[in-house]
């Protein structure tokens, strides 16, 4: 809830500095007719953005006080406790152990479906492909399905007892493979999570590939380059910031990572109630019953969010220009 | 909400306009919603009482007993001044009481609704619940087995009305039983034995399965074997649910599973409904109300089950309890009267339990209720079983001191988390018992409870 957030400060900044700037000539004529047009938003946003960021910082601030036995209508107090909470969370061990392990998903699954869009899309984009049209919707079906979806599917087939994939590689001598042991459920997401995105990345890559003026490709060929050619020396380069556009929205995600472990934790006990952080505030929240310390590991988490997000935007720009 | 966690990272461009714009018209209809006068209270809706001006009373229940309905129906037949209007919802642990919380928390939570014994104290923490005896409800004490009453009381407050009780017993396929010639175990190390003989024999069948995912199962079987979790001594809890008999049971599950001897897998999952279907589980230790379970989801093996009392430790014969709930009444309750009156006929009258018997699979609170025909006729499904003589006889042996701790919840993810360890091989049963004690501890103590290790 409060991750979603990064990505406005631009637009914020562009609704309150805009009528008003200092030192603009005509400053009159602006009056409340500009305001009345940003209304809409700014009341919008306002509601439905800073307010809710707000009360979940404000949660954050607070804590509910237990005395004697903790029964019984008046033995509870909430109280101010300032970064108290904030505290616990830094030295909260089953929260640095879900970040590790969004981390390690991440540095894996990104890149591995960053690759796999990359080149779906660039054959999508050259010639030499047929039924253009349904491939690109083929590809990119997985990510209308809801993702609480998505997983029940894959639950299906992953499931010792029912997955044909299960009982295929037994009959085929490659042993019993367990999709949901200790150390395998972790690549199981993985594996559900690639399959929803990829085509989704893919329309982003393949947008700007679609975007490169057809006369660079003919001059290339007039050069003699190859499709090959044509493909690492002009399109990839070209389509530099749809990667990175779509590097940011995979690391946002990864963090947040929640619907796909909460839906196997259904048929496999190697899903921790805290396996990844998204989760842990959710347990806080709804079956600890602590939601003041769900609302500060929901801060934490969307502050590193956005500095993983704009560190990685500013490397990819600095290795831009050098 | 929980998809818009995680959708949000994924698709947040496209998806910011259409959040606002359905939040633009979401806004439109509330508007719209304003203006049209004249309250009609709509069924199903996650408010409180609503009262029309004839002095009719309106209140919402939260349940998710199979054909509590029948119940409600026959209420609202014989009360019409006192309408209930009835919320079917999804069982506690799946997210009911996730909801319920939430809704205490923003004071919207429904009149009335459906708790078992073991979250009741996270209630009543919470100051959730009304206290009953306020509004009579010490006159119906007597109708209840004692030890369901002392759950729901604390002191001379009462915050809830027994429903049902979960006795457990030993549900085994008599037919399997007798094609691998194996005797029903009367004591665990008979369990155990019948373990090893099986799947010696047969390597895809189990005993039973072991669900790592379902700590109220284990704390059946730990109640059986003596175990005392919370107690409380003046203002202090004293937690021990490492206690002696806890380890042992621990110790002995731990020993099935290193043995490969029972099945790891999560109970109420589509897997295990098929392993208790086709034959790889022989046995499910469980409580009364199990039998519901088996008849919904194992339809083919009918004829099949039948029902034991539970294996003993050693020569003294006991047994423990799963599960079981009552009827509470919400702090946001604008008729509390009206509604322990509801809670009170709804669990006491005998046309009410006859039906909660024989459509939801309850075994009743209710003392008078448990002699009811309906509580007392064989099971087509059982062979012509009359199964509830069984559990009414081992209902007696129940230990009636155990006593739940005040944040149940808690300590039953972190024993879950804890068993999901030890069956992924990193550490033990016995261990994670020790792990989850000293957790319930301290987060008992940074809540500021008053707590103590037995």
């Amino acid at each position: 809830m409060v991750a979603d957030h990064k990505q406005t400060p631009v637009a914020a900044a562009a609704a309150t500095a805009g009528p008003a700037a200092p030192g603009r000539p005509r400053r009159r004529r602006a009056g409340w007719a500009p305001a009345m047009f940003l209304a809409p938003f700014g009341v919008l946003f306002a509601l439905f953005f800073l307010l809710p960021i707000g009360y979940a910082v404000y949660q954050s601030l607070l804590k509910v006080h237990v005395s004697g036995l903790g029964l019984g209508p008046s033995s509870t107090t909430t109280v101010f406790a300032g970064f108290a909470n904030y505290t616990q969370v830094f030295s909260d061990s089953s929260f640095w152990q879900g970040v590790g392990r969004v981390l390690l998903f991440g540095v894996v699954q990104i890149p591995v479906m960053l690759a796999f869009a990359t080149v779906l899309a660039l054959l999508v984009d050259s010639a030499a492909i047929r039924f253009r049209r349904f491939f690109r919707l083929a590809f990119f079906l997985p990510y209308g399905i809801p993702g609480v979806i998505a997983a029940i599917l894959w639950s299906f087939l992953y499931l010792p007892g029912l997955s044909p994939i299960v009982a295929t590689l037994q009959h085929t001598g490659f042993g019993t493979v367990n999709f949901l042991g200790a150390n395998t459920t972790l690549w199981s997401i993985a594996n559900i999570v690639t399959w929803e995105y990829t085509g989704y990345n893919m329309l982003i890559i393949y947008a700007g590939l679609q975007a490169i003026p057809t006369d660079l490709y003919e001059s290339a060929r007039l050069d003699g380059a190859s499709e090959w050619k044509v493909a690492t020396r002009i399109k990839l380069p070209m389509v530099t910031g749809a990667l990175v556009l779509t590097g940011i929205f995979s690391i946002i995600g990864t963090l947040q990572l929640f619907s796909e472990p909460q839906v196997l934790r259904a048929i496999t006990s190697n899903i921790s109630s805290s396996y990844t952080p998204n989760l842990l505030a959710y347990t806080q929240a709804f079956t600890d019953n602590n939601p003041n310390y769900a609302a500060a590991i929901a801060v934490v988490l969307a502050a590193g969010t956005f500095i993983l997000s704009f560190g990685f935007l500013k490397l990819v720009q600095r290795r831009g220009a050098a | 909400m929980t998809s818009l966690i995680h959708n949000a990272g994924r698709r947040p461009r496209f998806r910011r306009k259409l959040l606002l714009a359905a939040g633009a018209a979401a806004a439109g209809i509330l508007a719209l919603a304003a203006c049209s006068s004249g309250a009609t209270p709509t069924s199903g809706s996650t408010s409180s009482s609503t009262s029309s001006s004839s002095g009719k009373v309106t209140l919402t229940f939260w349940s998710w007993v199979p054909g509590i309905a029948t119940s409600v129906n026959l209420w609202n037949k014989t009360h019409p001044d006192i309408q209930v209007n009835l919320d079917e919802t999804t069982s506690g642990n799946a997210g009911t009481y996730a909801k319920m919380f939430s809704a205490l928390q923003a004071g919207n939570a429904p009149d009335l609704g459906q708790v078992e014994y073991a979250t009741l104290p996270n209630f009543e923490h919470v100051g959730g619940v009304i206290d009953l005896s306020k509004y009579g409800a010490d006159s119906v004490k007597s109708d209840f087995v004692p030890w369901t009453w002392s759950q729901v009381s604390q002191g001379s407050a009462v915050y809830a009305i027994p429903q049902d009780t979960g006795p457990m017993g030993l549900f085994y396929r008599a037919d399997l039983f007798q094609k691998y010639g194996l005797a029903v175990p009367t004591t665990w190390a008979q369990f155990l034995s019948d373990a090893e003989k099986v799947h010696a024999a047969h390597p895809s069948v189990y005993i039973a399965a072991f669900p790592a995912n379902d700590a109220q199962w284990f704390a059946g079987l730990a109640w059986q074997a003596g175990a005392q979790w919370f107690t409380t001594s003046g203002d202090t809890w004293v937690a021990g649910i490492d206690d002696s008999a806890s380890t042992e049971v621990a110790n002995f599950w731990q020993q099935l599973i290193s043995d490969h001897l029972v099945k790891v897998e999560p109970d109420f999952a589509t897997e295990w409904y098929k392993d208790l279907s086709d034959g790889t589980l022989l046995t499910w230790p469980t409580a009364v109300w199990g039998e519901n379970t088996l008849v919904t989801n194992a339809a083919s093996t009918k004829g099949d089950w039948r029902v034991a009392p539970m294996p003993n430790w050693g020569s003294t014969k006991s047994n423990g309890n799963w599960g079981g709930s009552t009827t509470v009444v919400f702090k946001d309750s604008k008729y509390p009267a009206e509604a322990a009156q509801f809670a009170e006929w709804l669990n006491t009258n005998q046309q009410s339990i006859t039906s909660l018997i024989s459509n939801g699979g309850l075994y009743p609170a209710d003392l008078a209720g448990q002699q009811l025909p309906a509580a007392n006729s064989p099971v087509a499904f059982y062979g012509g079983q009359n199964i509830w003589s069984v559990f009414r006889a081992n209902g007696q042996l129940v230990n009636t001191s155990f006593q739940w701790g005040p944040i149940m919840s808690t300590t039953f993810t972190q024993m879950q988390d804890g068993f999901g360890k030890a069956t992924g091989g990193s550490s033990t049963l016995a261990q994670q018992l020790t792990t989850t004690q000293s957790e319930t501890v301290s987060s008992m103590k940074s809540q500021g409870f008053s707590v103590t290790s037995g």
